[in-house]
């Protein structure tokens, strides 16, 4: 149509004047457009051409990573009942008696409040059990002579240790045993006060805020949860405690009167819950005031685990207003612990139980120096060895180092015994290449060797010791987590 | 012997026995008088052979017609070394690990023995192939599959259904995915159906 | 979901020293501690948990230093003065080329980039 009207234009063109024989161009032609659009740049828009994004529904049980989702998701729930084993409960009689190692568990008691206090954690697989147990060895016997024992006899200036020994020896575990051992000993009468990671209290993970009194550092959100731990799991002690004197406070805009011999020491930690959030208090020094007061009829332990990632890091991440960073010392809490570690504090009946993490500080000196571990260098440089820690450690006589050493091969036996028994590890035939094969007729009608169950677990047990030395962490490792 | 600690009548001793055996003395009986002998007299002890003991030769009766064991599961290390990237063995293996700790912490029993079940039941028994005929049309031919062809297609489809869970870490959604596959419930069984369906459409191809 | 410092939104979530070193020109991570420890605020500290008063602090601090568009003006001034005293790194500012010596037979686009007279639109 366009090309013949073009034509027609051409020829009236051509024609000038002369009338036109078609009226087919004047029919036929368009009309003009209004305003010609200017011509748009095409640019590449990548919203327009991105496919819509399709959500994909993510599903699963949890969100978590490894550890948290162990942790997390209950598992101990679809445990073997522990029942028909007749675990013994975790008490003195059981560890003067032991032997080889015995399996123990919690007694429903202390188990609640070891819970409470975090003395079980993350990486201990509690969760291979219905209940929490743990077995007692030749170190769980030693330290109940060495420490628990002593507790109501010695003032914790004279009875303070500190739990060394490589990774996964079982440090932290024979701490929960220890304070197990103190519960069942004085019948619930001791108070525990116990930090399962030392290094939240250096690592800045909590308000600070100067007292210009007493020249340090509260950290209150620190201090209320700490404190929030111990009034629950110490709960019945301190309700029997009375004050010693009177004090006032204020919280939440509402003033407080406790009287001495009236109120106890657990009406005070419920109603006074802020430690030097608002205003400078001396509510902390007020409360190991009080402990140190009724330690000459309640023995007080102390135990501090992770104790290294402080001691052997002194200098935390928080900073002065000068962007000088702050020390140990210059903290509430830090300042409680280099006292008390150091003997300065002294509860009358206690003991100070600390314990290494095999985690952080191998090149650091400051607590083996002060275990007398490794000899004193002076020449050490500061970031590996703070003198006035390790003078402080070394004062009152000092602090015992007590070496956790690795399982005998009985404990061993014992431990996998009881880890086959209950499910942990399977005991079954090696695999080998002929194993693999699809039988042939004449093999299946041959008669098979009976597999000797016994036998080959006390292969497995030779072969787990050796590849451990003995290590409870590596053997679990080596029996049930490694494929 | 230690060097520091040779007393004076230690030498007198070693004197003595080397003159007792100059003279002929035919038995040794010190401890010097053996050492110093069987110094002399080597040739029994350079004789290659070995009596082994009563002992050693009833441990090695215990063991005839066993194999060798193997370090680890072939099923295992086959998931091992489809997870694994870059030749990253210790990481795959770390993850394959904790996927199975977890899966018998949820099961409660041996997880080798419920990931070999899984794969069983998930992995296809035939797949298809295309054969070019040369001529006009290909073929689609039907072809069974040997254990370790279904473990890797189950494994494959395993590790697809793990892109789907929330976790950050790889192994708890192995985990997850596993213990799916174990209750019935992956993606993967709609696959080997479909699998199965081809197949079955296929099957004059078959040749025998 | 973002916590106004300093006329920047900075993301709730994020450490308060880190949020103010990444949203605010001319603040780094050691001058974002430092004002963190002159203000009084604790290193693990998030956006999300800041007080009315102590984002008051952070401004009154931030406000103190030179930042943001004085910085940048301050910087264009330089290499103005540069060129107007005629100097040779005056010169190779201009000139969109390396100005400490670099050659400029490969590589020379980041100089390109930012080597004009005037780097920042105020």
């Amino acid at each position: 149509m366009l090309k013949v009207s073009s034509n027609v234009l051409k020829r009236t063109y051509l024609s000038g004047t002369v009338r036109s024989f078609s009226i087919t161009s004047t029919v036929l032609a368009k009309k003009p457009a209004a305003s010609k659009p200017v011509k748009k740049k095409v640019t590449f828009d990548p919203k327009k051409f991105q496919q819509p994004q399709q959500k994909v529904k993510k599903s699963g049980m949890t969100h978590l990573e490894f550890h948290d989702a162990v942790k997390e998701m209950n598992f101990d729930k679809l445990a073997m009942d522990l029942t028909p084993f007749e675990l013994s409960e975790l008490t003195s009689a059981v560890v003067s008696n032991e032997s080889g190692g015995q399996v123990t568990a919690f007694s429903s008691e202390s188990a609640a409040i070891l819970k409470t206090l975090g003395s079980f954690k993350k990486y201990q697989h509690h969760e291979l059990f219905s209940k929490p147990v743990s077995m007692v060895t030749h170190n769980t016997a030693l330290l109940n002579e060495q420490f628990v024992e002593k507790l109501a006899d010695a003032s914790s200036r004279t009875n303070r240790v500190c739990l060394v020994g490589e990774r996964g020896a079982g440090k932290s575990t024979l701490l929960a045993q220890a304070q197990a051992l103190a519960l069942d000993k004085y019948e619930g009468d001791v108070i525990l006060l116990h930090i399962d990671a030392a290094e939240n209290i250096t690592d800045g993970s909590s308000d600070y805020i100067y007292n210009s009194k007493n020249k340090t550092y509260h950290q209150p959100m620190f201090t209320k949860r700490w404190i929030y731990k111990l009034r629950n799991s110490n709960e019945a002690v301190f309700k029997k405690l009375k004050l010693s004197r009177d004090i006032s406070f204020q919280n939440k805009r509402v003033d407080h009167q406790l009287k001495k011999d009236e109120n106890t020491l657990y009406d005070f930690l419920q109603l006074n819950v802020d430690f030097g959030k608002f205003q400078p208090t001396h509510a902390f020094s007020f409360f190991i005031e009080e402990l140190v007061h009724h330690s000459k009829s309640v023995p007080v332990l102390l135990s501090v685990d992770n104790a290294n990632a402080v001691l052997d890091f002194p200098v935390t991440k928080y900073r002065h207003h000068d962007f000088t960073p702050v020390h140990l010392n210059e903290l509430e809490i830090g300042d409680f612990l280099l006292k008390v570690a150091g003997g300065e504090i002294s509860f009358e009946k206690g003991g100070v139980l600390l314990s290494k993490t095999g985690l952080v500080g191998d090149h650091q000196k400051t607590l083996s120096t002060a275990l007398g571990l490794v000899e004193y260098d002076p020449y050490a440089k500061k970031q590996f060895f703070d003198l006035d820690i390790a003078n402080t450690l070394l004062a009152h006589g000092g602090v015992k180092p007590f070496t956790v050493s690795n399982l005998t091969k009985d404990e061993t036996r014992t431990l996998l015994n009881f880890w086959r028994e209950s499910g942990v590890v399977y005991v079954k035939d090696y695999v080998t290449k002929e194993s693999l094969k699809p039988e042939t007729e004449a093999e299946k009608k041959a008669p098979k060797p009976e597999f000797d169950s016994e036998a080959q677990f006390e292969n497995l047990v030779n072969s787990y010791y050796t590849v451990s030395t003995g290590n409870p962490h590596y053997l679990l490792k080596a029996s049930a987590i490694s494929y | 012997m230690n060097k520091d600690s040779i007393t004076e009548s230690d030498v007198d001793e070693w004197l003595s026995a080397v003159k007792n055996l100059k003279n002929g003395k035919s038995m040794a009986e010190t401890e010097q008088e053996v050492y110093l002998s069987q110094l002399a007299h080597p040739e029994p002890f350079l004789e290659d052979k070995f009596e082994p003991t009563e002992e050693q030769l009833a441990e090695v009766a215990a063991y005839a017609g066993k194999g060798v064991p193997l370090k680890s599961d072939p099923t295992v290390d086959n998931l091992i070394n489809l997870i694994m990237r870059h030749g990253k063995k210790a990481t795959a293996q770390r993850t394959v690990s904790r996927a199975l700790y977890i899966i018998q912490l949820k099961t409660r029993k041996d997880p080798v023995e419920t990931l070999k079940e899984t794969l069983d039941k998930l992995g296809p028994l035939v797949t298809t192939r295309v054969v070019q005929t040369g001529t006009a049309k290909n073929k689609v031919v039907p072809v069974p599959l040997n254990q370790r062809q279904r473990n890797r297609f189950a494994i494959t489809w395993i590790l697809d259904g793990c892109k789907k869970k929330k976790s950050p870490d790889l192994a708890v959604r192995l985990a997850e995915e596993i213990i799916a596959a174990y209750e019935g419930k992956s993606s993967g069984y709609d696959r080997k159906a479909q699998m199965h369906k081809l197949a079955m459409q296929q099957r004059a191809y078959i040749t025998l | 979901m973002g916590v106004h410092v300093f006329g920047k939104s900075i993301k709730h979530n994020s450490l308060v020293r880190i949020g103010l070193a990444k949203a605010i020109f001319g603040i780094g991570y050691q001058t974002a501690e430092r004002i963190c420890a002159k203000v009084g605020i604790y290193p693990q500290m998030r956006m999300n948990q800041l007080s009315e008063p102590q984002i008051m602090d952070l401004n009154k601090e931030i406000s103190d230093l030179l930042v943001e568009g004085h910085l940048k003006q301050k910087i264009n001034n330089d290499i103005r003065m540069k060129r107007d005293i005629g100097s040779y790194s005056g010169f190779r500012h201009a000139q969109g080329l390396p100005v400490r010596g670099q050659g400029t037979r490969n590589n020379a686009a980041t100089a390109g980039k930012l080597n004009k007279l005037e780097r920042f639109r105020v």
